[in-house]
């Protein structure tokens, strides 16, 4: 089977790619604690955390720039753990882009095609196509360093997808660019993952980013995988204190378990008791009552409501930020601290600042964790 | 109160124009051998003077049509040419070494391959000439090629270990992962990158191994005398323009060098290192 039939063939099915058992340390460094990953054929996984997380080693282990110490990588059937990185069929996008600056925007595309044994003509042809594909037609004579930030990264995406990788690496590809770029490059590079159909892991420590692409989140602190989920669950249905805290805002309130009975959990906050649905515990076990406790809310799951109002958080109001269509409100409340409620704009317009009123929590959407759960990177 | 003609800007200009004066003393004196020796190498009469008492170019034919300076010419093009390509050869494979293994004798080795800077070139000559003796190679273009390369290695090692320090290795990286072997990676990426730094180096060595005289002096024979060799033995004969003459063509054919060389590559770019990965 020549070079290039092999890649037609790869480009018939995505592959699942599996991590058994893997694990990494430098020196006295644990990178990366015993993991196993399944990554489904054609998905969108992220691997999300803060630096030293992990996330890259894991990456560059299933690239083939790290040897595991211990544990298999399988792309498909095919065990790759000590496959040297020229044979296992992936596509990268590095976060500096990496385009080779002494060559074309098309000899960069073609690289990959030419390294295969990919005849010239048909070359040519496909390196038209996968421009085409990031929409940078045209571009082919130029040299990288005449293009824009954007366009590079389109051309290191173009790259790596000419030659139908079996799998997508992208080590925080959009990170370099600016904000608004940003937005519209993760529009484009979900739209071509989803055109190829590639098995696609993007390591980010970018959680908006993470949740806008991913189809499951793999949320990484201190060489482990905390948390494995859709970017639905993983919002609303955080597994640890950290994942609670790192993906998505959230208001982190000290509570005392008072109650357990039946289905609701009588909780003390500041100084006020609020029952939460026993299914929002995230501890091991019952919760036990006298316990300190953290619980979670997100800023949209609080209300603003009269001062005095029953079953709410007195408070003032300290800032007002006008954000567009939503606001931001921080409330001052006593022997609690400060809560930001997301409020629809009109509810927040013309509130002073010192203004009493009264957060209501929905408990039903807040998560709670014992106090001692450790949430820090 | 200070008196009026020491007001704070008066000072301020008269420091400044000092430094200015300061400045120019200093190019001055850079310039200054080379200067009067182009003009001395223009006299009409047959001793070296400055200035000058009538102007001629008969001494540039005089030097042109000399013998022992075409042949030293030659010889020193030859020497050039096969030492700083051996050099390049040698400080590329070191540099490359230097840059990416993780030896432990790292230091050491780049310490010893910078140690022509600081031991003299005439010790470096007569070590060489001793131990030519030794093998038989006394009056061989060999000995002399050899200690070239040695004198001009630690430059040619610095120039490319800088351009490789600059090499993005995530750009060799993203070669494998399009399915280049070591190899092709080497040839395809590496090696392109550093030739800016590989070419500079090889001018340095050009122009070192080319002005060379204290080493040549002892590792040369009659038949394989370089030029700044063959001048020397010139300068203690006779004493007419003609070495002047000579001197200025030097100088002029260097600078030429170095000019091309700087045009084409950019040398400044190339003996600068970026910050760090």
């Amino acid at each position: 089977m020549s070079a290039a039939e092999r890649q037609e063939t790869r480009s018939r099915a995505a592959l699942p790619v599996r991590l058994q058992g893997v694990a990494r340390s430098f020196g006295a460094v644990q990178a990366l604690e015993e993991t196993s990953l399944d990554v489904r054929p054609g998905e969108f996984l992220t691997l999300l955390g803060p630096s030293g997380c992990g996330k890259t080693t894991l990456l560059n282990i299933v690239a083939g720039f790290l040897e595991p110490d211990r544990g298999e990588v399988f792309l498909g059937e095919e065990l790759v753990t000590y496959q040297p990185v020229h044979s296992r069929g992936i596509g990268m996008v590095f976060q500096s882009y990496a385009l080779f600056p002494h060559m074309t925007v098309a000899g960069n595309v073609a690289f990959g095609l030419r390294m295969h044994g990919v005849p010239k003509a048909e070359r040519a042809a496909r390196v038209r196509e996968a421009l085409a594909a990031v929409a940078l037609e045209g571009y082919g004579e130029r040299h990288p360093a005449a293009l824009s930030g954007g366009q590079q990264q389109r051309v290191a995406l173009a790259r790596a997808m000419a030659l139908n990788p079996r799998v997508l690496l992208l080590d925080e590809p959009l990170s370099a660019l600016d904000k608004s770029l940003r937005l519209q490059m993760q529009v484009e590079l979900k739209a071509i993952q989803q055109r190829y159909g590639v098995t696609t892991i993007f390591v980010t420590h970018d959680q908006g980013e993470a949740l806008a692409l991913s189809d499951r989140i793999a949320v990484m602190r201190a060489g482990r995988i905390e948390q494995i989920a859709g970017p639905d669950a993983c919002y609303r249905d955080p597994a640890t204190a950290f994942v609670a805290g790192f993906v998505g805002d959230a208001n982190r309130l000290a509570a005392r378990v008072a109650s357990v009975e039946g289905d609701a959990v009588g909780l003390l906050i500041g100084g006020r008791r609020l029952a939460l649905p026993a299914a929002r515990w995230r501890g091991e076990g019952a919760p036990a009552p006298g316990a300190d406790a953290q619980l979670f809310v997100r800023p949209e799951a609080v209300a603003l409501c009269e001062a005095g109002s029953a079953d709410a958080l007195p408070g003032r109001v300290a800032q007002v930020v006008f954000q567009g269509p939503s606001t931001h409100v921080l409330l001052e409340v006593p022997n609690l601290g400060s809560l930001t409620a997301l409020v629809p704009a009109p509810a927040a317009a013309g509130l002073p600042a010192g203004a009493p009123l009264a957060a209501r929590l929905d408990l039903a959407q807040a998560s709670l964790f014992p106090a001692d759960a450790d949430d820090q990177a | 109160m200070s008196p009026r003609f020491l007001s704070p800007r008066l000072v301020e200009r008269a420091l400044r124009l000092g430094f200015a004066l300061l400045v120019a003393a200093i190019v001055g004196y850079v310039v200054l051998p080379a200067v009067v020796v182009a003009i001395a190498s223009l006299n009409a009469s047959a001793i070296l003077a400055f200035p000058p008492d009538g102007l001629s170019l008969r001494w540039y034919a005089t030097a042109l049509g000399y013998r022992d300076f075409q042949r030293g010419l030659v010889n020193s093009l030859i020497v050039m040419a096969i030492a700083s390509t051996l050099a390049v050869a040698v400080g590329a494979a070191a540099a490359l070494y230097i840059d990416r293994s993780g030896h432990r004798l790292r230091g050491l080795l780049e310490a010893v391959l910078v140690s022509p800077m600081v031991v003299p070139n005439f010790t470096i000559g007569l070590g060489f000439l001793i131990f030519a003796v030794e093998v038989g190679q006394a009056r061989t273009f060999g000995v002399v090629v050899v200690s070239h390369v040695v004198l001009v290695l630690p430059f040619v090692l610095r120039s490319i270990y800088v351009s490789l320090r600059n090499i993005d290795r995530r750009l060799e990286r993203a070669a494998a992962t399009l399915g280049a072997r070591p190899g092709r990676v080497f040839l395809e990426v590496t090696l392109p990158m550093m030739a800016p730094g590989i070419f500079a180096g090889w001018v340095f060595a050009a122009v070192l191994s080319f002005n060379e005289f204290t080493a040549s002096l002892f590792v040369t024979a009659r038949s394989t005398k370089t030029l700044p060799v063959a001048m020397y033995d010139y300068v203690r004969e006779y004493a007419d323009p003609t070495m002047a003459a000579l001197s200025t063509l030097f100088i002029v054919t260097t600078v030429i060098l170095v000019v091309l060389a700087n045009r084409l590559v950019g040398l400044d770019r190339i003996l600068t290192m970026e910050s760090p990965r």
